[in-house]
């Protein structure tokens, strides 16, 4: 099992955060080589890795709210890496709109920029630079709790993701969406070894049936409450 | 890939000897588990059955006839489970088995009660008895739906709403033994050539999807191994967290199956 993901890449983006280290952590283990992106500085990148033994790991300095950045960055990978096997996005920070003063199209234009696109705007990169898909990509979508939290970007980015799913359908590309209830106060959150566990088997190949769905990794908490 | 060690481990698998069921037998006979495959009416012979199994190198299965209705059937089989094994690791639930419909007409209650009784009610007995004989419940259970519930499929009604009333069950289930060591979740795979899908539909559809769909047609029907590939995702230890859900397996297909996306493909074939 250690050497399942030998000679594949997966990217990780914004690496710094506590289910995307898990991931490369996992994917590590199983033999794959893991590139993690930060916003600068780069430096910073280099301690979080070194504080989570992911010294092999490697770090793509990457503006993810900038197409230029993103494509000029995946053009160096290229050079040395010729596929991205599996992409991985970890989405957190949703914001909530609770009353109706609160509702501002400026601040959802923003979350649509910093949080929503990104993923796809890696994804059609890739497929444009590598002149392949990943054969995973997977957008881990992180539950907060807060009533309303992110509905709107959710939403858009499991439509966006059925989408890609049927557009990239012939290029041996699944694109899916795992929902991490992250924190829950009656006992139903979900560590983060046990998303990543789940991330890995679903780029493990034994669920290549499967594209364009929403995994709700949640415990039971939906059937429960 | 699996995280659990299945060496030795009691699976049982209901209608498990041919299609969705055999595939699904073999996979955990990969990993060492000792299955039991059910079966009513045993139209494959025995032997065939552990060639196949020898051949991918693994235990023997232990085949038993029961009918997954009958719940004296059910008893014997966990009783004779237990003779060997103290628990049961998996089970899955894959018995289909109902009333196809050529006319409204035909629709009868006592058609859809027979329908329900070998689609939604026997993996509740299933684990009812499981945990009476045994003392636990399996860790993983899987049920294994259809698209019937979420597109209409001629002749289909029956299956279709037991079907609905066994994912209804199973997160039911999955809410009443929440604070249980099991994870109850379904499978709903899109359409796989089976005898049971020759029984259900006209032999030109099976003709129709493997000849006139050219690459979708190969997306779009789904091969029993990757089936079975997917209840190992469920039940390796990967997905602990994951409880009550049903999970689509279609390859991507079934989204961009439309009118629209109809007219575009055979409108280009035709030109």
């Amino acid at each position: 099992m250690e050497n399942l993901f030998k000679n594949k890449t997966v990217l990780i983006l914004d690496g710094d955060k506590g289910l995307a280290l898990g991931c490369a952590q996992l994917f590590t283990c199983l033999g794959a080589h893991v590139i993690l992106t930060f916003a600068e500085p780069v430096k910073d990148g280099i301690a979080i890795l070194e504080s989570a033994k992911l010294k092999d790991a490697r770090i793509l300095s990457l503006d993810l709210t900038s197409s230029k950045s993103t494509r000029s960055s995946l053009k160096g990978v290229h050079e040395t890496s010729p596929k991205i096997d599996i992409l991985i996005s970890v989405v957190d920070k949703f914001r909530s709109f609770e009353s109706f003063e609160s509702f501002d199209e400026n601040i959802f234009t923003d979350e649509l920029k910093t949080t929503t696109w990104p993923f796809f705007e890696v994804l059609i990169a890739i497929r444009e630079i590598f002149g392949s898909c990943p054969d995973y990509a997977i957008a881990a979508l992180e539950e907060s709790g807060r009533k309303n939290a992110g509905t709107i970007s959710k939403n858009m980015i499991e439509t966006l993701s059925r989408y890609m799913a049927t557009n990239y359908l012939y290029e041996n590309c699944r694109v899916n969406v795992l929902r991490v209830q992250k924190s829950s106060d009656l006992g139903f959150e979900v560590s983060e070894k046990q998303a990543a566990k789940t991330i890995v088997t679903m780029c493990s190949g034994l669920l290549d049936s499967m594209s364009g769905q929403v995994l709700c990794l949640d415990k039971g908490m939906a059937c429960a409450i | 890939m699996v995280f659990n060690d299945y060496k030795n481990k009691a699976v049982l698998v209901t209608g498990g000897t041919s299609g969705i069921g055999l595939a699904t037998g073999l996979a955990f006979g990969r990993l060492g588990a000792q299955v039991y495959l059910t079966h009513r009416w045993g139209s494959v012979s025995n032997d065939e059955i552990f060639v196949e199994f020898e051949k991918q190198k693994c235990m023997l299965p232990i085949i038993v006839e029961a009918d997954a209705s009958l719940k004296k059937d059910t008893q014997s089989l966990i009783d004779t489970i237990v003779e060997k094994h103290s628990f049961i690791e998996t089970f899955v639930s894959n018995v289909a088995f109902g009333h196809v419909s050529k006319h409204p007409s035909d629709l009868e209650s006592r058609s859809l009660l027979t329908t329900l009784k070998y689609n939604a009610w026997p993996i509740l007995d299933y684990l009812k008895t499981i945990k009476k004989v045994t003392g636990k419940f399996p860790r993983y259970a899987v049920g294994m739906s259809s698209r019937g519930p979420d597109t209409y499929l001629q002749g289909y009604d029956f299956i279709a709403a037991s079907k609905a009333a066994m994912e209804a069950l199973c997160q039911n289930l999955t809410a009443a033994l929440i604070d249980e060591d099991i994870r109850i979740n379904m499978l709903c795979p899109n359409t796989i050539l089976t005898r049971s899908f020759e029984a259900t539909f006209e032999p030109e559809f099976k003709y129709h999807l493997e000849n006139s769909l050219g690459k979708y047609g190969d997306y779009f029907v789904l091969k029993a191994e990757r089936v079975a590939n997917a209840v190992l995702a469920l039940c390796g230890g990967g997905m602990d967290d994951y409880k009550g859900q049903v999970l689509n397996l279609d390859q991507g297909a079934c989204f961009s199956e439309n009118l629209n996306m109809a007219y575009k493909y055979f409108a280009k074939e035709n030109t």
